[in-house]
């Protein structure tokens, strides 16, 4: 095969296994995202936290907040709610930032791929 | 309140479940830290050949000639006629030694604790609906819906229930639907003979619902994550894993993957079983 062409091939190949690895990736982040606090989950979101937040901003101290299934929860510490979900956010955020950095900058598949 | 995981084996001449069944029993507690127990027909197989197996309890059932028979493969290439013991699911419910249960399939791997928090909701049922296949480019329709007229898709693979009157209901119907599999089938315009527990647990909970779609069932944290048994699982570390993901129309080439802290379906049962075995899985 013209040498050329075979690392065309070559190249197609890494291209794939690197994006399939960046939907794996991100899919961990999402996991990585679901927050639970008595019996209720949240995925935390940037909207999740800018909610909560302009509820204490307002105020409130605690709040009945419906979780991703549309059940209400009582969250009767609303500061401290939100530096949960905050950390959650951050440190999921990060560890997904650097995952992805992690790989871009890899030349071949065994390096995007090692256990 | 008695929390706990379950896992079925059921051993064919083809599979040793009860291998898949201790790998998946000590990745699961692990990682959730909770007493794994195991539903089998096959005590003898089990402490003959895995005398320091972790399970807490070891619940007998009874040996059941095999009635089905499914193709399963072994990477794109390879393929085996197997038998298929599937009849004792819908009995968890009377056979389970906690009040809430995790009830997993032998070839679901834990690699994470996000399940773990289902066990403090207070929710009837928690099973997965929504699920995500790591080879980018397959059709999962077949795992959005029973048909693409009919309802939605759970998977039984993995799901979390409270005993209460409300489940006893909903096993005694996913019981009802596997005795009269014939019927259903045909009313829900399934395409297959082969009784699965996905298909009895996905008319039950619609049927729950009162065939609307109403809120009996909760969505377990998460994504079912799944590798169809055409990939071959290459090897795992600590949470790990690395697949070999078949390749749009190129039977026989594939692409790597690798998970880190996700629990994953892993459907080529006799790639695992290899891998277990101490091989790489290929």
């Amino acid at each position: 095969m013209d040498e050329r062409i075979e690392k065309a091939f070559a190249v197609a190949n890494y291209m794939s296994t690197l994006a399939g690895q960046k939907r794996i990736i991100l899919e961990e982040y999402n996991q990585q995202l679901i927050h639970y606090t008595n019996g209720a989950t949240f995925k935390v979101s940037r909207e999740l936290i800018v909610f909560v937040h302009t509820l204490t901003e307002l105020g409130n101290t605690d709040a009945v907040v419906l979780d991703d299934n549309n059940f209400p929860a009582l969250i009767d510490n609303l500061q401290e709610f939100l530096e949960e979900i905050s950390n959650v956010y951050n440190e999921a955020t990060r560890e997904y930032a650097d995952k992805y950095n992690d790989i871009r900058v890899k030349r071949k598949i065994s390096d995007i791929v090692e256990l | 309140m008695s929390r706990g995981i379950v896992i079925f084996a059921q051993n064919n001449p083809q599979v040793d479940y009860i291998k898949l069944a201790v790998f998946a029993a000590k990745q699961a507690q692990k990682h959730l830290d909770l007493p794994v127990s195991l539903i089998t027909d096959s005590r003898s197989w089990l402490e003959q050949n895995y005398p320091d197996h972790p399970f807490d309890h070891v619940i007998d059932v009874d040996f059941n000639e095999v009635s089905q028979h499914r193709v399963f493969y072994d990477g794109a290439l390879a393929s085996k006629k197997v038998d298929w013991r599937n009849h004792t699911r819908s009995k968890i419910y009377d056979l389970t030694p906690y009040y809430t249960t995790l009830v997993i399939d032998s070839d679901y791997i834990i690699n994470s604790d996000i399940l773990k928090q289902a066990f403090s909701r207070d929710a009837d049922l928690q099973i997965y609906s929504n699920s995500m296949d790591l080879a980018v480019w397959r059709n999962t329709e077949e795992f959005a819906r029973i048909n693409p007229y009919s309802v939605k898709f759970y998977w039984a693979t993995a799901f979390v229930f409270q005993k209460n009157t409300v489940t006893e209901s909903f096993f005694y119907l996913v019981n009802y639907i596997k005795s009269n599999w014939k019927y259903f089938r045909m009313l829900y315009n399934i395409d297959t003979t082969l009784f699965r527990n996905d298909y009895a647990f996905s008319i039950a909970i619609h049927l729950m619902n009162n065939k609307t779609q109403g809120s009996f069932s909760v969505e377990l944290p998460g994504t079912m994550i799944y590798v169809k048994d055409r990939d071959i699982l290459v090897g795992t570390h600590c949470n790990k894993m690395k697949f070999l993901l078949e390749k749009e129309n190129h039977p026989g080439e594939y692409t790597l993957a690798k998970t880190t802290g996700l629990d994953v379906h892993v459907m080529n049962k006799i790639s695992l079983a290899r891998y277990i075995d101490g091989g790489s899985g290929v």
